[in-house]
């Protein structure tokens, strides 16, 4: 499904972050003590306070004059598999928490171009853009 | 959300929720759904008198409340309103229709007249001369007057009454606001949110209803001015009535707004302005788009462009996240766009997309038209030239920019016009000779913020001074001038 509006293209965000938060709750509570499970609970908190920036930036950033059609953004190409269900080990948790990242790294950088008109929205995009980045720097580190 | 739930909705007189008496009320609709969502009370003359009384004596003690401290209650409202943001736009959403983006879009716009208000510790400053003769100086006050009240409309219900109300109760006046009557809820949430805050009593009113509020605001000696949004018909006769009653007034009429697209415009970049303007709100706003001029050699990609665009359009139920256009706001308005579209193709003007019989899954009851294009219109049919207020994109073409602004002049209203092109001269041009209140350089909807006026021209707009800014500061108060000797 393509993410036709401004407000379309931040609930996407917003769903990927709350699946992101789904996601590490989930695989660190699976993790004994280890370095993995640091990172996935600092990711799960970051995840969880990028939830309200993003709900801040839709709230104050919605200016009707500029709320043009968005498109060549597509749902299915973004959404990651964060299943865990089959009982994945930590090796598995962190090539799926890399994948995610991937994702949403890939998402941020594409719609932050596509809501430009939208200068605080873009530069809010672009920062979770590069934060997902050294995310998956630090997931590969492990 | 909240549940709305079918009940006669109450004005809020004297800090007090307060039903109204009359047996005589109008159903409110989720225009989505055709569903019975509340009642609007056609308030009487003796409630309504009660709303004027009671803001007319809170007026004494609010006009002498430190500036600042109204401004406090100003950013309360304020803070709280973004508290209540989501619960806000999808109550409009419901009532109104429009995409669920567009009522951020509104309720964002809200919020920041009440910012521009917070200036008024610095807008309301007079000014003075010294010395204006040996001993003697000379000032300027900018005061408030009494009571003033506004009669909103039913397509920016959330946003229209605060180009206003900020304003006339920052600088010290008490108020009244007459929502519409097809769309209340927002100003009961509102009003909801803004009893929580504790605006003293008296200060800030609603009464709902009909001819006979507005008439008893209108008469009353204790009044000093209105502000309308809505009709050019309904403005003129209450500006003739403000007008025999001694009231300043303020009057937001009609529009029929001209899209000028140069053949060195960028179209990439201007199609998705264009279309957002003709559709966006569903073509319920007073800076829609409303024909759209195609100068010379642009004419044929442009078409090929609007068509190709409009059939993307998402319509659907604005709650919906991703609809891109709502219903029309009631099925009067529906029927209204309906009879303009069979009377273009009456006139002769060729419906390249029809809009009609638009199905929506799960909505058979919702007032949708779809995106509509009319090509081979001609200046002097009525699609061209009154006020449709719905999705409908009628196409003229012209040979140059005169023929375009000739066109333009010739219509009676001068609400809003904008020209596309890469010419900063043509730009340059446009914004000089247009008469329009509101003039887009590569812009679909010159939609001013808090700041600026919200202007109008011809039949758009009677009246001098607009709402916004520093323009409703100057409406809402008098300048006094003190000249002063002491011995």
């Amino acid at each position: 499904m393509e993410l036709g509006t401004f407000g379309a293209v931040l609930k996407f965000a917003m769903d990927l972050e709350e699946q992101a938060v789904s996601f590490y709750e989930a695989a660190q509570a699976s993790l004994v003590n280890s370095k993995t499970r640091e990172q996935f609970t600092s990711l799960m908190e970051r995840s969880q306070k990028r939830l309200k920036t993003l709900e801040r930036v839709r709230r104050e950033n919605t200016t009707e004059m500029i709320l043009e059609p968005i498109g060549g953004l597509d749902q299915e190409t973004y959404t990651p598999d964060t299943d865990t269900s089959s009982g994945l080990d930590e090796k598995a948790l962190l090539s799926m928490a890399i994948s995610l990242e991937k994702k949403l790294q890939n998402f941020y950088t594409d719609a932050s171009v596509k809501v430009e008109f939208l200068i605080e929205a873009a530069y809010a995009l672009e920062a979770m853009a590069e934060d997902s980045e050294e995310a998956v720097e630090e997931l590969s580190s492990i | 959300m909240r549940t709305l739930t079918v009940e006669v909705v109450k004005n809020y007189i004297n800090g007090r929720w307060v039903e109204s008496k009359t047996k005589e009320t109008r159903d409110v609709f989720n225009p989505a759904t055709g569903e019975l969502i509340a009642k609007t009370p056609m308030s009487t003359a003796e409630e309504t008198i009660k709303a004027i009384e009671a803001a007319k004596t809170a007026f004494r003690r609010w006009r002498a409340t430190p500036v600042f401290t109204r401004v406090r209650y100003l950013n309360r409202i304020r803070d709280a309103f973004e508290d209540n943001f989501e619960d806000l736009c999808r109550i409009l959403t419901t009532e109104q229709g429009k995409a669920i983006d567009e009522a951020r879009g509104e309720y964002r716009r809200t919020i920041e007249n009440l910012e521009c208000a917070t200036a008024i510790p610095s807008l309301q400053m007079g000014y003075n001369t010294e010395d204006i003769a040996a001993g003697i100086d000379e000032m300027v006050i900018k005061q408030p007057l009494g009571v003033f009240f506004c009669v909103a409309p039913f397509n920016f219900p959330g946003m229209v009454p605060t180009w206003f109300w900020p304003f006339a109760v920052g600088v010290g006046n008490t108020y009244i606001v007459k929502p519409s009557e097809q769309v209340p809820l927002s100003q009961v949430r509102q009003f909801e949110i803004i009893d929580e805050v504790g605006l003293p009593k008296g200060v800030l009113n609603m009464v709902h209803g009909g001819p006979e509020a507005v008439n008893a605001l209108l008469e009353s000696p204790d009044t000093i001015g209105m502000s309308f949004v809505g009709s050019t018909h309904v403005g003129k006769l209450l500006y003739k009535k403000a007008g025999e009653h001694g009231k300043r007034a303020q009057v937001q009429g009609g529009a029929k707004n001209f899209l000028t697209v140069m053949p060195d415009a960028d179209l990439e970049r201007s199609v998705p302005a264009i279309i957002t303007s003709f559709y966006g709100c569903t073509g319920q706003r007073c800076l829609a788009g409303g024909v759209l001029l195609a100068v010379g050699d642009i004419y044929e990609p442009l078409k090929e462009a609007i068509i190709e665009a409009s059939k993307a359009y998402t319509v659907g139920n604005g709650l919906e996240e991703g609809v891109q256009m709502g219903p029309l706001a009631s099925k009067r308005g529906m029927d209204t766009v309906l009879s303009y579209i069979k009377k273009g193709v009456d006139e002769g003007a060729e419906l390249l997309l029809d809009g009609r019989g638009i199905k929506v899954e799960g909505h058979p009851n919702g007032y949708f038209v779809g995106p509509t294009v009319f090509d081979k219109v001609k200046p002097s049919m009525a699609i061209a030239q009154e006020e449709i207020f719905g999705p409908v994109i009628s196409i003229v073409h012209v040979k140059d920019l005169d023929e375009a602004i000739d066109i333009i002049h010739a219509n009676r209203y001068g609400n809003a016009s904008s020209v596309f092109t890469s010419s900063g001269g043509t730009a340059r041009e446009y914004q000089y000779r247009v008469k329009a209140g509101n003039i887009g350089i590569n812009i679909g909807v010159a939609a001013p913020i808090a700041t600026f006026p919200f202007s109008g021209m011809k039949d758009s707009f009677l009246g001098d001074l607009h709402g916004q800014g520093r323009d409703a500061v100057d409406f809402f108060t008098e300048n006094k001038v003190v000249i002063t000797r002491w011995f």
